[in-house]
This record gives structure tokens, sequence and C-alpha cells, in this order.
């Protein structure tokens, strides 16, 4: 398993994004932290020219909008106009504007019937090219991801891969108290998909995962905690929601320097 | 109408931008298309919420994808997708929508769709086109691949007479002229019309208009004479004589929108609908030209498609 990702090129990741919600005094901290490494797997390591990426789960638009930072697709200019009026960088990605977002998403449920179309796309001319699409736990109460699953199957989308960051947190409870699909895995074979369940945060396993390929249109079920590197937001609810003050930016950014052995002094 | 349909989608199935999508629907009428189009037909089974996402994935691919079902599966059912995933980014999705209105009668209200193009239109941006006789739908498929914007098309049951020379497929069209009422009709309502007024004797048969897109856009002039000079019968009826002949509102409604409406600061001041004594003077007091009102007169109801077009820009 390899990845040429480092553990401070995901910690540089991960402060820029406390850097970028912070300043803008806004929330969704907790599920952006979840899926940043996933994302930053996707688009370093594993997408090609032709490839597609939709982001399902519209609420981490703020790590989408960082891993084109690091791409150099979006600049400190851009971050920082992110949740501020008249900016592209919405707390939920835009309809157009931005080459690298395809579609706007937020209301969940969407964006794997989306990727079906473009994977039917590129499968119906013959086209290489695989279609890559995050999404969240909570969004498979939705039941147009089922009817997605069906038709992913039934049309042999063996170019669709589904990523799902299980961070097991949604809106207002755990996904085992809201609505209870363990073991997802299983039920996403029974519907014909390759699945298979990694550590999301493991960055060469998730790119091992990604770079696997089969008959039929793959999940792979990503484990996650939400708030990921910051002690205080792990596994909890309410950092869905919290902005972060001041003091606890500091922390924040403490610890996720000293898990990656960043000396405290240097710029992210 | 559906076999019309299949004919003018078999008429286009050499462009290869061209994919179909049924929500599991088209039994015994689009067979030839499926032939027509091979692997491009899709039965995407009964799930139109994702039928509607997968058109729009198929359209930012830069396919012309048209999804087609009962109307009220069509648009009422994946509402949110046709609203976000079509709408929002103008792709050129089409929905097509089989029996709209009440077209589907005694099969029971769950397919009736009195409301489909009212609900799709308040989304900004989508054209409706509504063709109202079997000859109009290829016309109508055409228009639509003429642009690259997210449509409507609803299809209905062509009821006029047989012997009625259908005029070809345009949005605006005067199919009867008389010379009582103006009527204003949409979509396949037409035909039946046509059967019931086309007989009577000029001075009591209305003149008869067909509207087949939606938003209309500027109401057209030839229309808006005929608002201002045609009358209702009287009812029960009375001897015709010009001095004193009974008039509706709506001929004076129109011409006093003309003149006064949105016209200046004012907004609708003097409203001129309403009083039987109002409609009256309406109707036998000269009326001043409106050459110059109307050149002042904002486009009332062209500021949607204005708004959809800047929409398309952007």
């Amino acid at each position: 398993m390899h990845t040429n990702l480092s553990r401070h090129d995901l910690a540089r990741a991960r402060l820029r994004l406390l850097q970028m919600h912070f300043e803008a005094g806004v929330g969704h901290i907790g599920g952006n932290l979840s899926a940043l490494d996933l994302l930053m797997v996707v688009h370093h390591e594993l997408m090609r020219p032709g490839d597609a990426f939709v982001l399902s789960k519209g609420h981490s638009a703020g790590a989408i909008y960082v891993t084109l930072w690091t791409l150099g697709r979006l600049d400190d200019e851009a971050l920082k106009t992110f949740h501020r009026d008249d900016t592209l960088l919405a707390a939920h990605p835009p309809p157009a504007g931005l080459a690298d977002v395809m579609f706007a998403t937020g209301s969940l449920g969407h964006g794997l019937p989306l990727s079906c179309g473009l994977a039917l796309s590129r499968k119906l001319r013959g086209e290489e090219g695989r279609v890559w699409c995050l999404m969240s736990d909570g969004e498979w109460n939705e039941g147009s991801n089922w009817e997605a699953l069906i038709f992913a199957r039934q049309q042999g989308l063996a170019n669709l891969t589904a990523i799902v960051d299980l961070n097991g947190l949604q809106g207002f409870g755990t996904t085992a108290e809201v609505a209870d699909l363990r073991p997802l895995a299983t039920k996403l074979r029974d519907f014909g998909w390759d699945v298979e369940e990694v550590d999301g945060h493991d960055a060469a396993a998730v790119a091992a995962a990604g770079r696997r390929e089969g008959a039929a249109p793959r999940a792979i079920l990503a484990t996650t905690t939400k708030g990921r590197g910051v002690s205080f937001m792990e596994d909890r609810m309410e950092w869905h929601y919290l902005p972060l003050t001041a003091d606890l930016y500091e922390q924040a950014v403490r610890e996720v320097r000293a898990a990656a052995d960043l000396p405290s002094a240097t710029a992210g | 109408m559906r076999n019309a349909f299949c004919e003018a989608m078999v008429g286009v199935a050499e462009k290869p931008e061209v994919a179909f999508l049924t929500g599991d629907l088209g039994f015994m009428a689009l067979e030839p298309l499926r032939d027509a189009l091979g692997r491009r037909f899709i039965n995407a089974g009964v799930a139109e919420q994702n039928m509607v996402g997968v058109a729009a994935g198929l359209a930012r691919a830069g396919w012309r994808p048209w999804a087609y079902s009962i109307a009220p599966f069509i648009y009422a059912r994946p509402y949110e997708q046709l609203r976000n995933d079509v709408a929002m980014h103008a792709l050129p999705v089409t929905l097509v929508g089989n029996g709209g209105g009440y077209g589907y009668g005694v099969m029971g209200a769950t397919h009736h769709a009195l409301e489909d193009y009212a609900a799709v239109l308040a989304l900004g941006g989508i054209r409706v086109l509504v063709p109202a006789f079997d000859s109009d739908v290829a016309g109508a498929v055409a228009s639509i691949l003429g642009q690259s914007r997210p449509a409507y098309l609803r299809l209905g049951l062509d009821g006029a007479p047989k012997d009625f020379e259908r005029p070809p497929f345009e949005p605006w069209r005067r199919l009867i002229a008389g010379e009582a009422a103006t009527i204003l009709v949409c979509g396949p309502l037409a035909g039946g019309l046509v059967g019931a007024i086309r007989d009577l004797p000029q001075e009591r048969r209305p003149s008869l208009w067909l509207v087949s897109e939606l938003p209309y856009g500027e109401l057209p002039e030839a229309f808006l004479a005929d608002v201002r000079r045609r009358s209702w019968p009287t009812w029960p009826p009375r001897p015709t004589s010009s001095s004193s002949r009974s008039t509706w509102p709506l001929g004076a409604w129109a011409s006093g929108w003309r003149e006064t409406c949105c016209s200046g600061a004012c907004r609708h001041a003097g409203s001129r609908i309403g009083t039987p004594s109002a409609t009256r003077r309406a109707a036998t007091v000269p009326r001043p030209s409106t050459a110059g009102s109307a050149a002042s007169t904002p486009r009332r109801f062209s500021r949607r498609s204005a708004d959809a077009d800047r929409r398309q820009e952007a």
C-alpha cells in the first residue's frame, strides 16, 4: 500500500481548514474534518484525467475548497472569501463558477444519481475515466440513493466509486439512533455492489481501496471520526454546527501540529 | 400524442447526443424509439428521482437527455432534482409528461397534473411546450433541441375534429377567427373548442387563440387587437345592433392594460377592470391611439423570460 501524501500534507490541509473556518466564524467543521483525508486521497492520489468528482455531502464544501487549495486550484485570496457575501465559496458548493465543482449540492441524496449520469455517459461513449462520489452516512436515509444503487448495478456502472464518510453522526443524533443501517456493507453488497471497508483516516488504505477495480460499481465504506484531529471535537455532534472561539482555535492548531510533529513556529 | 412523440423522437435519434430515459413507461408506444436509439434508450425503472438526477449528469457531460413518464410522476416526484440538478444548473434536460392536466381522466386523481406547468414555471429558466395536436409534436421537439435549456414537454390528446386543418407549430396561433369573444387556450383543450365553435355563425363565433409555449413573453399584437375588438355574445341572445352591444370586461381590461397598467409611477392607476359601466364606457368611448403608450409600457409579461435569459447567460 502506497501513498505520496505525507502526514504533513494532511496536517497542513487540516490546519488550513481550521484557519478558514475560524476566520469565517462558521461551523460544519466536524464533518469537514472527517471528510478531509478522503478528499485529499481522491484528488491527490486517485483521480486521473477524464475522471470526475461529485461531492454529495455538500456540507463538506469547506474540505473540498481546501483540497483544491492544496492542488493550487484555489488561492489564499479565494479562501479568504469563504462564507462571506458575494463569495463563490458558500457553505455548500455553487452551481457555477468553480471549474472543479460540477454540481451545487447540499440537499442530500443528489450526488449518487448525478454520478450515475456521469458514469453512464462515459460508458455509452466508451470513454475511460472514473466517477468518484463522496457521500455522508446520514444521507443513506434518502431514498434516491437506493434508487441509484439499483440503477448503477443494472447499468453495469463499473466506472463508479462511491466513498462513504462513515463518521457515525448525523444531524440530530447518531446514525444508530436515528436510522440504523448497520451493517451498511451487507446492504450494499446485496444490491450488487463491490464493497470495501477501510479506515478513512489511513490514506494509504483508502488509496489502495480506490485503485482496485472490478466488474460492478464500487463502494468504499470509510470509517472516520467527526472532528478528526481535534480532541474536543472528535465524535461530538455539536461540532456539526459550532464555530471556533479564539482559544479553541489555538488549542486545535496546537493539537494538529503536535500530532504531525510539525514545529509550532512554522506556518502551515 | 404518444405515437406522434415517438415518431418525432425517432426522427431526431440520429443526433448522437440524444439519450432517452423512461420511468418504465411506453409499452405499445415507444418500442420504435427503443429500436432507433439502442443503448441510448434506457429504462431507468420506477425511480423518477434517480432518473432525473441521471439525466442531469448526462446533460452535464454534453448529452441531450429526455426523461419520460406520466405527467405527475415526471415533474412532482423528482421536483427537487428538477430544481437543484436541472434548473439551478440550466442543464438541457427535457422532462416529458404524458397526459398533462386532466389527460388521464377516469384513470384517477393520482394521474392528473392540473398544476404541472405552473409548478415547473415557478422554478424559472425552464421552457414549457404544450402541443395541442399530434402534428405539433415534431415541431415542439425540434424547438426544444434548438435551444440548450431545460424544458418540460407536456403531452395530451389531440381532440380536434379530423377534418380540421391544423396550423404548423408556433408559440402563438389563431386557430379560428370570429367576431365574438376572444378565447385563449393552452394545449389540447383547443381541439375540443374547435369542434364546439367553428360552426357558429360568425357574429357569435369566438376568436380562438392557442398558446403552446410558456412563459409566453410579450402578448402578440394581433391577439391584443382581437381582445380589444371582440365582445362576448349576449346571453340570452338579444337582437344584434351596434348601439346595444353588450361587452365583457376582458376587452376593456386588455385595452386598459395597454393604456394605463404599469405606465409611469401610477401602477395600475384608475383601474379599468370590472364594473359594467366602466366596461361599456371603455367599449364605446373612442380610444386614443395606443401606439405611444405601447412603446412606453413595460413588458410586464416578458419579465420572466428576460430573467430566464439572464439566468441562461450566467
